[in-house]
């Protein structure tokens, strides 16, 4: 039916429906019609906002792929390296700034104790253990990784990047955890500017599982830790991450296609 | 109203686009399955379950009901053209030199990895084909591990496809594997347990028996057995 007989119509049953109920029938469309504009509206930015990380992360790893198949020359690290921290700062503001309104966070134990400290961690299986220790070297990585290593790093392996965005995406959504998707969300507490998270073994396994299944481990229910995390997760008991970093920055090869990183994975009872 | 009309044809083209992907379709339906299986406590409907659950892998995977699938000959020619691009590599890479050198090493290395992967998931497509007591075996053990396989399968199907549309076109076959492995974000695809256990020991699936163990025996659940496909 055209718009004009619609139109017709509508004059015609003016002229034996009272004007009072057309008026509500009218302004019941409207009404639908607002709502329905709404709830379209509303849709699609969750729906952007879930995709937004997403997508610039494809779009930086398009560029890193880029730069991987060249000789890469100190113009392009920095060009990657720019792309990388406006990438990780756009994170940081929508995990930390927005919700927390700090600039920075810790992780702490709630005996005031330094994180991490294994003894801290009552680990009661392997896998249990890989959620507690992936925590842990993604934590060390995030907060010791400086604008020299990644530089080395960069004109080494571009795409090693990529592992590290992905990590780091799950490593803030923990610190952000959401109360209403995890029951509560992990303890923390604002100090002036700075967020000291309480990273106990509870709130690690029952929040970051369900982040690292979720975002790290739905191709194929495997994750290969990116060479950094790997490195630092192997032998931070023994060295400060600071120098791992140093050491991977110097002999990481541009391969990264390595068998030797550390999988996350669960196993499968059907 | 016209703002209206193109909203709506807008959305509805939007939804036509993602539910006409048929393999996503086919993952969804194949893990809403298997998760019903997995809960199902009664015995009666826990098989029934496992039946549906059956269909739908073979759906995934590509094996029909009624007929036995012979793919290998086909896998076989297109990989000896792999096998004769790796040799011209390797021959050219010993009279280049420097950076010229190792690239033409790497694209020797590469062009049997290739080969390596089809001649891998083809025989273990035909294997599971003839036997469906293998893909059974698979999904009690380890149901991600169909998924997972069913990617190396399609790609796989995709290259032969390509191959008997394009004949002599290797180069054609290279530029789509590469694709695919490279295709992750991280740059890298990581193989499946069995397909990692498959090219580790090529030799012992040229047996049916052989292949019948490697699919069998292994525990699915350690997946620090997946490898990555080494092809840039």
């Amino acid at each position: 039916m055209g718009c004009e007989n619609w139109y017709n119509l509508i004059l015609k049953a003016r002229d034996i429906v009272p004007n009072s109920v057309l008026g509500i029938v009218v302004r019941m469309k409207h009404l639908c019609r607002i709502t329905f504009f709404l709830v379209a509206f509303c849709v699609t930015v969750a729906h952007s906002e879930t995709t937004e990380f997403s997508a610039k992360l494809t779009e930086f790893s398009n560029l890193a792929k880029g730069f991987s198949k060249k000789n890469i020359t100190p113009e392009d690290v920095e060009t990657l390296l720019a792309a990388f921290k406006s990438i990780l700062e756009a994170m940081k503001q929508k995990y930390i700034l927005d919700k927390s309104q700090v600039t920075s966070f810790i992780f702490r134990y709630p005996n005031q104790k330094e994180f991490p400290d294994l003894s801290e961690h009552n680990i009661q299986n392997k896998y249990d253990e890989q959620i507690i220790k992936f925590t842990i070297a993604t934590y060390l990585v995030f907060i010791n990784l400086d604008d020299d290593i990644l530089r080395k790093i960069i004109a080494k392996s571009p795409l090693e990047l990529v592992s590290l965005l992905q990590e780091f995406d799950v490593l803030l959504q923990f610190v952000s955890a959401d109360p209403k998707e995890f029951g509560h969300g992990v303890f923390s507490e604002k100090n002036g500017n700075q967020l000291v998270v309480f990273a106990t073994t509870e709130a690690i396994l029952r929040i970051m599982r369900v982040i690292v299944i979720k975002e790290l481990l739905a191709q194929g229910g495997v994750y290969k830790l990116s060479r950094t995390t790997t490195a630092v997760l192997k032998d931070f008991q023994n060295k400060k991450p600071a120098d791992i970093l140093n050491d991977v920055s110097e002999t990481m090869k541009r391969n990264t296609a390595d068998d030797s990183r550390i999988a996350i994975f669960f196993p499968e009872k059907p | 109203m016209s703002a209206f009309r193109n909203f709506i044809i807008v959305v509805m083209a939007m939804i036509s686009i993602a539910s006409s992907s048929d393999f996503q379709t086919c993952r969804n339906e194949y893990e809403r399955v298997a998760q019903l299986f997995k809960k199902e406590t009664n015995d009666q409907e826990k098989q029934r379950l496992f039946v549906l659950v059956r269909d739908k892998a073979k759906e995934l995977l590509g094996i029909p009901s009624d007929r036995k699938l012979v793919i290998s000959p086909h896998i076989e020619a297109m990989c000896k053209l792999l096998d004769e691009r790796a040799k011209n590599f390797e021959g050219e890479s010993k009279t280049a030199t420097g950076n010229e050198a190792l690239k033409k090493q790497r694209e020797s290395e590469y062009s049997r990895e290739i080969s390596n992967f089809l001649k891998v998931a083809a025989k273990i497509l035909e294997t599971m084909s003839s036997d469906i007591t293998i893909l059974d075996e698979l999904l009690l053990k380890s149901p991600s591990t169909v998924l997972h396989f069913a990617h190396e399968t399609i790609i796989m199907l995709q290259v032969l496809r390509y191959f008997l549309n394009n004949g002599t076109d290797i180069e054609g076959i290279v530029a789509i594997m590469r694709t695919f492995a490279t295709s992750p974000l991280n740059g890298s695809y990581l193989l499946s347990v069995i397909m990692s256990l498959g090219m580790a020991n090529p030799t012992a699936l040229e047996a049916s028996e052989s292949t019948r163990t490697l699919i069998k025996q292994p525990d699915f659940s350690d997946k620090t057995l997946c490898k990555y496909l080494n092809i840039h």
